[in-house]
């Protein structure tokens, strides 16, 4: 069966697992930058939190000023209990989860205590409002959800075949249908009906889709180590770019206007 | 564990039928038999079975049947499934009169993929009578393919689990302490069935006693949280006694279990640590999902054809698969022997499993197996009845638990009492409503050598109040008060412990400590302490027994950096590898047990120093403890055997002797 909404298919693709962090204590030492400890709080009193690298969970009831007087290498940003359900509520509308975080991420609106500004011994402690959130979004999702929605149709799909697996992951193939630029769904495609030698072409398969769901298709054909190394570049765009040009990628069927999305996003950054 | 069996498969994988095409099915059975796997489990999506038109399922169970493989099928809705709405139907979750709300008044959300959304409530007619038509649709299709198929059907295991009762909580109650708020459905809808059923529950003549007038007490303002614990107990039970009789109206020859389903990840308690991990892009707190693994095993549910076991699932769709693999082996194996070793288990994804490293998927078969043939077991020591399983207890029992661990057990029905042959002790939470059948049972628990523990309360009826009068009049008595006042009656060979409530404290630090004392004192009356100590509040010990009677302990190191420290016994013992020593015994070697058998380099001490590795166990089989709860449960049994020839002893006299009544008293006094 071909669900909607195939979370599995969609995460191993594009919430791919990240690497457990240095334990905060190394980053106490002066070996990188801490990462920041996440609460949510009602007045003054702590609901949970979280912190990579680090069991936080003793804090839970205490007040935050204790808690930022205390752990003076590491910011805290606090949501207040009443927004975070209001915004929690707010995504049951939305359909699949991909939207509903999203959603939550354009909301959470927290408030900051700031490093440097707290000291043991308790001076006034300064609340910041409004932080941009450091979240990672895959590349591809980052792009047809920005700008590139205005240039690109109102409804289309990119289907993506990895040749070879990927590490922890069995998805090889992958659907995702855009509307006004939003992910719409999600799925492991069927392609039965092809039979095994149509199914593997290329050209076939997109045109497949493309007639099923009404909507015109762009595949992107590559190894998987390749979008594995995407995924863990840098500028991931310039990577795309190259590959296309060297044949490493295929795009199916080839768009000059998307080569040229793909670099100009790649080596001019925007 | 209370009442529970063996379990024959500890670990069951997960393979999720309606993702798979039809073509591949069999390969994908095929695959999984080759690598040793010839029990699968799946959960049954509501909505998949509402609109399979290509039988899918059919299809699914004669591809397993054709293998030989066994199968369990869950049916009961769940959280956590990888189906739009976890597999409920969508127009009844988009109702928002359908859905739950949670003793704050807000939706029970649950925050895993493919879609966030809000739990329907179990008591809305809408959904009872969907449900009703899902089960007997399964019901005609297990009939039917016993039809066609014949023997194939014993294969197949029916699994009806405990559902969303335990998930109605405010996330804002349950962070701190998981299960410490007051759980249950207060929709709009539930309020009137909840009136009606407190008025019928109390027209029972015990509460009219001694006039009429006396049933409105049971019905006042002041009895609401007890009322509404008490019906959330029940509507639960209903619940499941419905769903047990619909799946066998027809297909009676397929087996059906039912099990107490965990999905720690859907819990509540995570529900505000999803969102700061959603938010920041982080990785799942492993910290508290291993809390929520001991939290859940605390739980002794009852089902409508016996005890449910308790089995706890991970999914490949929350915070868990984030996690490095040091910590989800920790998890799993942690999660596989306290669920295991009290008849449960663990369900995984079947892709997450072989992700794992072949040694350590080899290790915890081994453990698996052992705890399958009956050789690992945790033993229950203390119970704690409440009058509602999920809602926050008292103070008594986050202290019990503390102690004990996962050889407390917390329990709501007095029928898995009868069933228990291990406990030594009871204690009663004060807002359990007291009958007169209810007292009878526990005295007659008592009476085999146990120790119950009854709150003085308002909530005994007159008829109960009598009966324990008439209980402690006869008995000798003792009169402690260390902060709790309480008074010790003897009782057969057991023990009832009758205790004030502690009113008079004003300082919840003071009152905290006056309990602490009286549950040192009521465990050591009780005669239970504990097995061993660690000397690092980092290291915890899941405490279970072999076959023989021996013991095994795990020490846990639950952090992410390596701890050194001692594990104190309180008498001389060796201690030798247990993984080693039930590897021996799998093969068919003599056991390492008894300080003769133990390695040359095993001296008896009551001290070890241990290295424990990064979210490491150390399995370690101890020979040589003189267990004092060994004896106790020798005594224990004596007196369970006791107890049962009087009774039976009186049953023949009643039935043989004309005279021989109530009125008679006991056999002794017939005769002196």
């Amino acid at each position: 069966m071909e669900l909607t909404y195939d979370w599995n298919c969609f995460q191993s693709m594009f919430y791919p697992k990240r690497r457990a962090p240095a334990s905060a204590a190394n980053a106490n030492a002066g070996s990188e930058a801490a990462a920041p400890v996440f609460l949510v709080v009602e007045e003054e009193r702590i609901l949970s939190v979280f912190g990579e690298g680090e069991d936080f969970s003793s804090w839970i009831g205490a007040g935050y000023p204790q808690m930022a007087a205390e752990i003076t290498h590491r910011e805290l940003i606090l949501f207040e209990r009443k927004d975070v359900d209001r915004w929690m509520s707010g995504a049951l509308a939305l359909p699949h989860f991909h939207d509903q975080v999203e959603f939550l991420r354009q909301n959470a609106a927290p408030k900051v205590l700031s490093r440097g500004r707290l000291r043991k011994g308790g001076r006034t402690l300064l609340l910041r409002q409004g932080l941009e959130m450091p979240v990672y979004r895959h590349f591809i999702l980052e792009a047809i959800q920005g700008w590139w929605a205005k240039v690109l149709p109102s409804s289309y799909g990119i289907l993506i075949r990895l040749e070879g697996a990927l590490p922890g992951t069995y998805v090889k193939d992958v659907l995702v249908v855009i509307r006004r630029g939003r992910v719409d769904s999600f799925c492991e495609p069927d392609f039965t009906i092809l039979g095994r030698e149509r199914s593997r072409q290329p050209e076939d398969v997109v045109r497949y889709l493309s007639e099923k769901h009404l909507v015109p298709v762009q595949g992107l054909f590559l190894p998987a180590e390749l979008w594995q190394r995407w995924i863990e570049a840098e500028n991931p765009w310039r990577e795309v770019a190259l590959a296309v040009r060297t044949d490493r990628a295929k795009l199916v069927p080839f768009r000059w206007s998307l080569v040229t999305l793909a670099a100009t996003r790649g080596f001019l950054g925007i | 564990m209370v009442g529970g069996e063996v379990n024959p498969y500890p670990i069951q994988l997960l393979v999720n039928y309606w993702e798979m095409r039809p073509s591949v099915m069999g390969a994908r059975l095929d695959a999984l038999l080759r690598r040793g796997v010839a029990h699968i489990a799946t959960f049954v999506p509501w909505q998949a079975v509402e609109s399979d038109i290509s039988h899918t399922l059919t299809r699914f169970l004669l591809a397993a049947a054709e293998r030989k493989m066994t199968l369990s099928l869950i049916l009961t809705p769940e959280v956590g499934i990888h189906y739009p709405y976890s597999g409920l139907p969508k127009d009844i979750v988009m109702k928002p009169e359908n859905l739950a709300q949670h003793s704050q008044k807000g939706p029970v959300t649950v925050s895993l993929p493919p879609n966030c959304f809000g739990l329907p409530s179990l008591l809305s007619p809408e959904f009872n009578k969907r449900y009703s038509s899902f089960l007997s649709r399964m019901d005609s299709l297990l009939a039917d393919f016993k039809r066609t198929h014949g023997k194939s059907l014993q294969n197949i295991q029916v699994v009806l689990s405990g559902s969303f009762w335990k998930y109605y909580r405010s996330a804002r109650e349950s962070t701190g302490n998981p299960f410490g708020g007051l759980a249950g459905d207060y929709s709009g809808g539930m309020a009137l069935e909840f009136r009606q059923r407190v008025d019928y529950f109390y027209s029972q003549p015990e509460f009219s006693d001694p006039n009429p007038a006396a049933a409105s007490r049971w019905k006042t303002r002041a009895m609401e949280n007890v009322n509404y614990r008490w019906f959330h107990q029940q509507s639960e039970s209903v619940f499941r006694h419905r769903s047990y009789q619909m799946v066998r109206r027809k297909a009676v020859s397929a087996g059906v279990r039912e099990i107490e389903l965990f999905t720690p990840e859907a819990d509540p308690a995570l529900s505000y640590n999803h969102f700061l991990q959603t938010v920041s892009g982080g990785l799942g707190d492993f910290h508290r999902l291993s809390a929520l693994v001991d939290e859940s095993a605390a739980f002794s549910t009852m089902g409508a054809g016996g005890p449910a076991a308790p089995f706890l699932r991970w999914s490949s769709l929350g915070g868990f698969r984030s996690l490095c693999d040091a910590e989800k082996q920790f998890l799993i194996l942690k999660s596989l022997l306290v669920m295991g070793g009290l008849g449960g288990g663990i369900y995984l994804e079947e892709e997450e499993w072989f992700a794992l490293s072949a040694s350590f998927r080899a290790r915890a078969e081994a453990f698996a197996r052992a705890i399958a043939h009956g050789e690992l077991a945790i033993r229950t020591r203390a119970l704690y009845l409440t009058p509602h399983l999920w809602s926050g207890s008292a103070p008594l029992w986050r202290e019990l638990f503390s102690r004990l661990g996962p050889e407390a057990r917390l329990l709501s029905a007095l029928d898995l009492l009868e069933r228990d042959r291990e406990a030594g002790l009871l204690i009663v939470d004060p807002a359990f409503i007291l009958t007169r059948e209810a007292v009878q049972k526990l005295s007659a628990w008592a009476r085999s050598g146990r120790t119950v523990v009854l709150p003085r309360s308002t909530l005994y009826t007159e008829l109960a109040r009598a009966e324990l009068e008439l209980l402690v009049a006869s008995s000798k008595r003792m009169d402690i008060d260390l902060g709790v006042r309480y008074r010790v009656h003897e009782l057969g060979d057991g023990k009832l412990i009758v205790h004030e409530l502690p009113g008079g404290i004003s300082n919840s630090q003071e009152e905290l400590a006056a309990w602490q004392t009286f549950l040192t004192a009521l465990l050591s009356l009780a005669e239970i302490e504990g097995y061993c100590k660690v000397s690092d509040s980092r290291l915890a010990v899941i405490p279970m027994e072999r076959k023989g009677r021996e013991l095994g302990i795990f020490v846990m190191n639950g952090t992410r950096r390596a701890v050194s420290g001692d594990v104190v016994f309180g008498g001389k013992v060796v201690v030798s590898d247990l993984a080693v020593a039930i590897s021996a015994t799998s093969q068919g070697l003599a056991p390492a047990s008894g300080p003769g058998s133990a390695s040359p380099s095993s001296v008896p001490s009551n001290r070890f120093s241990l290295d424990v590795p990064p979210c490491g166990f150390l399995p370690l089989a101890v020979n040589g403890l003189s267990l004092a709860s060994e004896e106790n449960r020798e005594r224990l049994a004596a007196a369970q055997l006791a107890q049962a020839t009087r009774e039976s002893v009186t049953a023949a006299a009643q039935a043989e002797l004309p005279g021989f009544g109530q009125g008679t008293g006991a056999i002794g006094d017939l005769w002196n």
